[in-house]
């Protein structure tokens, strides 16, 4: 894996001029009092935490605890009803170096577009209007599918790849992006364990571009494993810090309610849910 | 004296009494025109088609429905002219008339229509005294009180169509043979052709109504027959699309002559009334056919 | 008679001529934006636009009267225009799907029309008869028309290409790259109906929505990328006007009605050939 410094040496800077420019020394994320309302109802309450550039957090909470609340708020999408959000020191919406993967994407898979396609449509901003995709940016897309291991489905419709390929296809448009912030909502859903581990892989990898990650998710056993920085959400903020930190009983019951346990695994600390049990949730 | 006096006295009011106010509906301007002239001031005569509509594509609307509903005689020109009409005649309560229906009518002879008659009857005088004749009837049985009204009027426009009938002769009398050759937007003139001495030899739309369209097989030998018959004029209604007549004049170097076909003009018009509407077409007709080449 | 000779001896006829170019141009440009209108599921869009012109129509004969017909044109134009942001705006506002706002717009904008023209009721289905055209009939004046508005909307779906495709495909993508997506959302409705107007004022109506749908489904399934489906739609679109004309010309077929047979005989033709080539892969796959 190339540095990010190398990486971006090797493309023009004019490429770089549009989107806000990112304030020196500001952390990648920074959330003051975030508070969202949709409908009525609180979605999510007060919620301050900051992440360091290259960071990778894993945001997690029961059904219904703001997770996907929260990446919209940082990708831009959903304004806050109170405080504030700031991406490299700016609000998110001058910035078009956030991905985001939703949870449903609601893409028509039927559409006549390859992998190499999907790919190149994260460089759209770049590129600007009227003018076509050039040799550079056909080289950024090449090196993004190479990074992600799909460049022999370069070609493939995207109607054949199967969830795991589509993750990467995803993360690939990301990284095409230029993202320097990549947000994913629940990538692992419907995946087979080895697909869990290729992607989650690949987001390891990532951290070597210095990009920020924000993964939200369920399963606490992969957060716990796979992540070393975790905030724990139940519409207002349980906990942040490391998985030992965070998923102590106290908070695990405050979220959850009883159901779930600590375990000492090999690799740290395990959380088992008990799948027999009620509760947790709304 | 005094006697006789008070007598017609009692006859005028039990004749202004017995004014018994019919409700009649007709479809085309034509039709009612026609039946106007009849019926006279006393009725109330309601007329569908608005002018200028084609009454080839005529769609009643629920206005209409009621109309027809409330009407004690409706008048349409029949023989398939409206054919739009046929589902709502169910909801006459009153009498319908189709005033060409029992006529002598002229069929379509291309080989692949099934006996289709033609219902342009009005472009021959002849048939709307024969309409004249029915309508009387009809009034007449239906308001018995002002029967000998009716036959007055009847009298008098028949006097006019018969007029009309010697006036046309006359006119086209001054065309030779070889010129009287009627190309139109669609078959309009035959009952016009077989009684004048005319000929239709081409149209742009395809058979009787406007509402076929024409292939490209057919428009290449209708500008064939024109080129070939050495034809000057296109006539065109007022009721329908013209886009297709116009490429095809300007393409074959004809003039186009606008007539009134379907409809009256409008009050005023030049066409305002059946008679001015036949004396109008033929005027411009003859007018058109005798061009110097 | 040659080969050659058949297909020169229409070219003799002016009508055949311009109706060549007009079906040809016509079949072009409706199945590149086509492309956009099926990958959307639009399909009904042309219909809905169709009819939506009908107010503009009657505001059209209540000013110029029904001969001017270049300024009802205008107005038809004008009205198309107005309805397809419209269309946008519900699709937006409401948050109902695009389906749904165009019924809408079409439904009420209909009623607006008939009762516009409910003083001179009668005219309302005839006057939009007349003014959808016959392809055998178009003028130069028309085929005027056809190359401005016509090379107006390729030259913009030509350069805005690859942001028209990130928003019909991915909008999420499109809001979080910035990209005015609203915009370019209606900038596409306007081309359809800019198209669509154009379109049935020369050819009429039913060809126009046959052409919008069917050249670009057919590439559809023959096509693996979208610009190679966008090029064989209007190859087929093209095709399918001088076919359709030459067989009306040979065999007196209705000129629009034939045009339109051939199109949907495409469309079979390569929905058999996919059929096959799956099974076919099945097969081998085994």
């Amino acid at each position: 894996m190339r540095t990010r410094k190398s990486w971006a040496a090797s493309i023009p800077s004019r490429l770089h001029s549009r989107g806000t420019v990112h304030l020196a020394g500001a952390p990648a994320v920074a959330a003051t009092a975030l508070t969202v309302t949709i409908g009525g109802r609180p979605a999510l309450t007060d919620v301050t935490f900051e992440l360091a550039e290259g960071r990778q957090l894993a945001v997690v909470g029961p059904n219904g605890a703001g997770k996907t609340t929260l990446l919209r708020v940082l990708s831009g999408l959903l304004p806050p009803s109170s405080g504030e959000v700031r991406v490299h020191g700016h609000g998110p919406c001058g910035h078009i170096c956030i991905a985001y993967v939703p949870q449903k994407s609601g893409i028509d898979w039927r559409f006549p577009v390859t992998v190499f396609d999907v790919v190149m449509m994260g460089r759209v901003q770049r590129i600007g209007p009227i003018r076509r995709p050039g040799a550079i940016d056909r080289r950024v897309v090449q090196d993004a599918l190479a990074a992600v291991e799909l460049s022999d489905l370069a070609r493939r419709r995207i109607e054949e790849l199967s969830g795991g390929q589509q993750q990467r296809m995803f993360l690939a448009r990301a990284l095409a992006q230029e993202a320097d912030l990549i947000l994913l909502d629940e990538p692992f859903v419907g995946l087979d364990v080895p697909s869990r581990s290729e992607v989650l892989e690949l987001i390891a990898a990532v951290r070597d571009r210095n990009v920020t990650v924000i993964v939200a998710l369920h399963d606490l056993g992969i957060a716990a494993t796979s992540f070393d920085e975790i905030l724990l959400l139940k519409r207002r903020m349980i906990g942040h810090g490391s998985p030992r930190d965070v998923f102590v009983e106290a908070n695990l019951r405050e979220a959850y309610g009883s159901c779930l346990h600590l375990a000492e695994g090999e690799s740290g600390t395990v959380v088992v849910h008990d799948t027999a049990c009620s509760g947790g949730g709304r | 004296m005094k006697r006789s006096g008070a007598l017609i006295f009692l006859l005028m009011v039990a004749c202004s009494w017995s004014a018994v106010s019919l409700r009649i509906v007709c479809t085309t301007t034509i039709v009612g025109d026609v039946v106007g002239r009849i019926v006279g001031e006393g009725g109330e005569l309601k007329v569908l088609l608005p002018f200028g509509a084609d009454p080839h594509a005529f769609e009643p609307t629920p206005g209409d429905l009621v109309s027809i509903a409330r009407a004690d005689i409706v008048f349409l020109n029949g023989a398939g002219l409206e054919g739009g009409i046929d589902p709502i005649l169910g909801s006459a309560m009153g009498l319908v008339v189709g005033l060409s229906d029992h006529l002598d009518l002229l069929r379509l002879d291309a080989p692949d229509e099934h006996g289709e008659v033609d219902p342009h009857v009005w472009f021959d005088p002849t048939y709307v005294s024969a309409w004249v004749d029915r309508i009387t009837d009809v009034l007449s049985e239906r308001d018995p009180d002002n029967a000998i009204a009716y036959r007055a009027r009847a009298d008098a426009y028949r006097a006019e169509l018969t007029a009309l009938d010697a006036w046309i002769v006359d006119r086209v009398s001054g065309l030779p043979e070889d010129s009287r050759k009627l190309v139109t937007d669609h078959a309009v003139f035959g009952y016009f052709a077989a009684r004048y001495g005319f000929e239709q030899v081409g149209t742009v739309f395809p058979g009787l109504s406007s509402l076929s369209e024409p292939s490209a097989k057919d428009l290449a030998a209708l500008e064939r027959s024109i080129v070939t018959l050495g034809v000057r004029v296109l006539f065109v209604g007022t009721t329908v699309n013209p886009s297709l007549a116009e490429q095809v004049a300007s393409d074959t170097g004809t003039r186009i002559v606008v007539l009134y076909t379907g409809s009256l003009s409008e009050p005023g018009g030049p066409a305002d009334s059946y008679l001015n509407l036949m004396r109008y077409d033929v005027s411009a007709m003859v007018e058109g056919l005798s061009e110097a080449p | 008679m040659s080969f050659v000779d058949s297909i020169v001896e229409p070219l003799r006829f002016p009508f055949m001529v311009r109706g060549l170019i007009a079906a040809m141009s016509v079949g072009g440009l409706c199945a590149v934006v086509g492309s956009f209108v099926v990958l959307r599921g639009m399909a009904f869009m042309g219909d809905a636009i169709a009819h939506s012109i009908l107010p503009g129509l009657a505001g059209g004969v209540l000013t110029a009267g029904r001969g001017d017909r270049r300024a009802l044109f205008g107005w038809a134009l004008g009205t198309a225009v107005l309805v397809a942001l419209g269309m946008g705006w519900i699709g937006e506002r409401a948050r109902v799907r695009e389906d749904t706002a165009i019924g809408i717009v079409f439904a009420g904008m209909f009623a607006l029309g008939i009762a516009l023209i409910s003083t001179v009721r009668g005219f309302a289905v005839d006057l939009v008869h007349f003014l959808f055209g016959n392809v055998l009939g178009v003028s130069n004046g028309d085929l005027v028309l056809i190359g401005a508005f016509g090379g107006a909307v390729l030259l913009l779906v030509l350069l805005f290409y690859k942001e028209l495709v990130v928003v019909s495909f991915d909008p999420t993508l499109a809001r979080t790259l910035r990209l005015p997506a609203t915009a370019y959302r209606y900038l596409l409705f306007v081309l359809v109906a800019v198209t669509v107007v154009v379109s049935l004022q020369t050819v009429g109506v039913g060809l126009m929505l046959a052409m919008l749908i069917v050249p670009a489904s057919t590439a559809f399934l023959m096509a693996r990328r979208l610009p190679a489906m966008i090029v064989v739609g209007s190859l087929l679109g093209i095709l399918s006007g001088a076919i359709g004309l030459y067989l009306s010309f040979y065999w007196s077929v209705a000129s629009g009605a034939a045009i339109v047979l051939v199109t949907i005989a495409f469309f079979f033709a390569a929905l058999l050939l996919s059929t096959r080539r799956q099974v076919l892969r099945r097969f081998t796959n085994g």
